[in-house]
């Protein structure tokens, strides 16, 4: 067959495909392996390649006869925050890969064992290829431009003046410029639905809890999540289905678990919720879409404004996130790391954090109770909340775009980290002036992702943007 | 406290744990954060809490 029709596939696509037997789980392995080696670079997307994994895992995937999972073959990338060690892999004899958190002065860190979920998807039978650049420490220390990882900028596939959002940058270029048919992503503060939006594609943030963070650099343990950006809906509950489950090595792991449900169908119209002046700070293009997006969505879903409670959200996540960085960051403060980083102000800014009393810390952790209040309020009426996922399209891959502590507001972002809920982003269309894709999020209540994957299901049903590719890449 | 004198007093106490840490060019920039990270706690200071709202997840071992 034609290899390059698999370009853009969907992973189910991508899995008829091998399970009928017309192309090999080595060939789809090789035909993404020489894509992403070859133009990853350019995109400053890649950290490491995994030559060896990948073609232990392709050769694996074709012995096998009897296909057990729709992962059966699926090659993907990795957040390089998330280890990955070839002495529990079956290749001892082979240097792993580092881990580089995105940072120059870990560029040469290893750890000895591999991520639960890199194992996860490993006993899957999907292919990993390559580890996939960040933001330096996953943007955790205050970095205002996207020159803050030690691959460069990510350079976003659309416009590649543009950046490709953080701190999951790799992940969302990499799927956006189809390097890989999906990624792990990771998100403590927007890192996962930014790259996604930015990038136009479409990213999951699941509950706090589901998806095992053994493995995978700390940046704020009650904060910090792990999930999939891929090419649709359908595809981000294939993969968590898979890297979902409860997992002893990480504390926070929750028992409940995700079981995906591709038929499930939207019965009784869901009740969405949109925040009052919510679109108050968003460009133009931005608002319009999301409009566009609420007439969509009104067809199979009930829609109505709220208020929400004044309340200082964003401050309380910032104290939290910045007390939580700064003890899981005392190693690489005390060893003087800091000052080798690529963005001048990370090199800074974790110190006067150091500051942040005691006091403070758990006057936010008591106010987040308040704020958990407030959410099971709103979602005892309603089943989600939709805004767009960022007010504005992806900025230039040069400059600031934020400040040094108060980025802009954020309600969306910091309630929804701040009590764990999954949020997905689903690209909604393009900026008129720069056609950059935009997007919009629908947050529901914690365990609540089968319904948002279903609305956003729906809504890509009767909607194209998630099949709009960069030209570039897509040989259009 | 004045924020001027708490943002001088913190910079200095932040020099005299960290000095090899940071260069003395970042001075204004770590001052702005300072100040910042004080203006802060001091809008915390306005929200008054009963004594028994407890910190999120502050619950028994399983």
């Amino acid at each position: 067959m034609e290899k390059n029709t698999l370009l853009y596939k969907s992973i189910r696509q991508l899995s008829n495909l091998i399970k009928q037997k017309e192309i090999k789980a080595s060939e789809v392995g090789k035909y993404f392996f020489n894509r992403i080696s070859s133009l990853g670079p350019e995109l400053n997307s890649v950290v490491s390649l995994l030559p060896e994994l990948a073609e232990k895992s392709w050769n694996s995937a074709d012995k096998q006869n009897e296909i057990k999972t729709i992962l059966h073959g699926i090659p993907y990338g990795i957040k390089d925050l998330i280890s990955v060690s070839y002495k529990d892999s079956g290749l001892s004899n082979v240097n792993s890969p580092p881990t580089t958190w995105g940072a120059k002065p870990l560029a040469n860190q290893h750890f000895e064992n591999t991520a639960t979920i890199v194992k996860r998807l490993n006993r899957d039978k999907a292919i990993p290829l390559a580890k996939l650049a960040m933001v330096e420490l996953a943007g955790g220390l205050g970095y205002k431009q996207p020159n803050a990882s030690l691959t460069g900028p990510g350079l976003n596939p659309w416009d590649t003046s543009k950046w490709t959002g953080g701190s999951s940058s790799g992940s969302g270029a990499a799927v956006a410029a189809g390097l890989v048919p999906f990624a792990l992503g990771t998100e403590t503060w927007g890192s996962i639905l930014t790259p996604a939006v930015y990038c136009g594609i479409t990213g999951l943030r699941p509950t706090l809890g589901l998806v095992s963070r053994n493995g995978a650099m700390a940046l704020s343990w009650t904060l910090d999540k792990i999930g999939p950006m891929c090419l649709n809906a359908d595809d981000c509950g294939i993969v968590l289905d898979t890297i979902s489950g409860y997992d002893p090595k990480d504390s926070s792991s929750s028992r409940k678990r995700f079981s995906y449900d591709p038929e499930f169908k939207i019965t009784n119209k869901p009740k969405l919720a949109i925040i009052k002046g919510i679109l108050e700070t968003c460009d133009e293009d931005v608002k319009n879409n999301f409009n566009e997006s609420v007439k969509i969505l009104s067809q199979f879903t009930e829609i109505e404004e709220i208020d929400l409670p004044e309340y200082p959200y964003e401050i309380v996540t910032r104290i939290i996130l910045f007390s939580e960085s700064t003890s899981a960051m005392e190693d690489f403060i005390d060893d003087d790391l800091a000052k080798s980083l690529t963005a001048p102000e990370d090199r800074y800014s974790i110190f006067p954090r150091t500051l942040i009393s005691a006091k403070d810390y758990i006057k936010a952790l008591r106010m987040r109770k308040v704020i958990v209040g407030i959410v099971s309020n709103i979602y005892k009426q309603y089943d989600a909340i939709i805004a767009p996922t960022k007010p504005s399209t992806a900025p230039p891959s040069d400059g600031e775009f934020r400040g040094s502590v108060r980025s802009g507001y954020d309600p969306m972002g910091s309630i929804g980290n701040l009590t764990g809920l999954p949020a997905i982003s689903v690209p909604n269309g393009f900026g008129i002036q720069d056609n950059l894709p935009t997007g919009f999020q629908i947050m529901g209540q914690p365990f609540s992702e089968n319904l948002l994957i279903g609305i956003a299901k729906e809504y890509q049903n009767v909607t194209k943007w998630h099949l709009e590719h960069p030209k570039k890449y897509s040989g259009g | 406290m004045a924020n001027d004198k708490v943002v001088d007093n913190s910079y200095e106490l932040l020099k005299s744990k960290y000095s090899d840490s940071f260069e003395n060019d970042a001075k204004k920039e770590i001052e702005d954060i300072i100040s910042q990270l004080h203006g802060i706690s001091e809008t915390l200071k306005k929200y008054k809490l009963g004594h028994d709202i407890q910190p999120f997840n502050a619950k028994p071992l399983e």
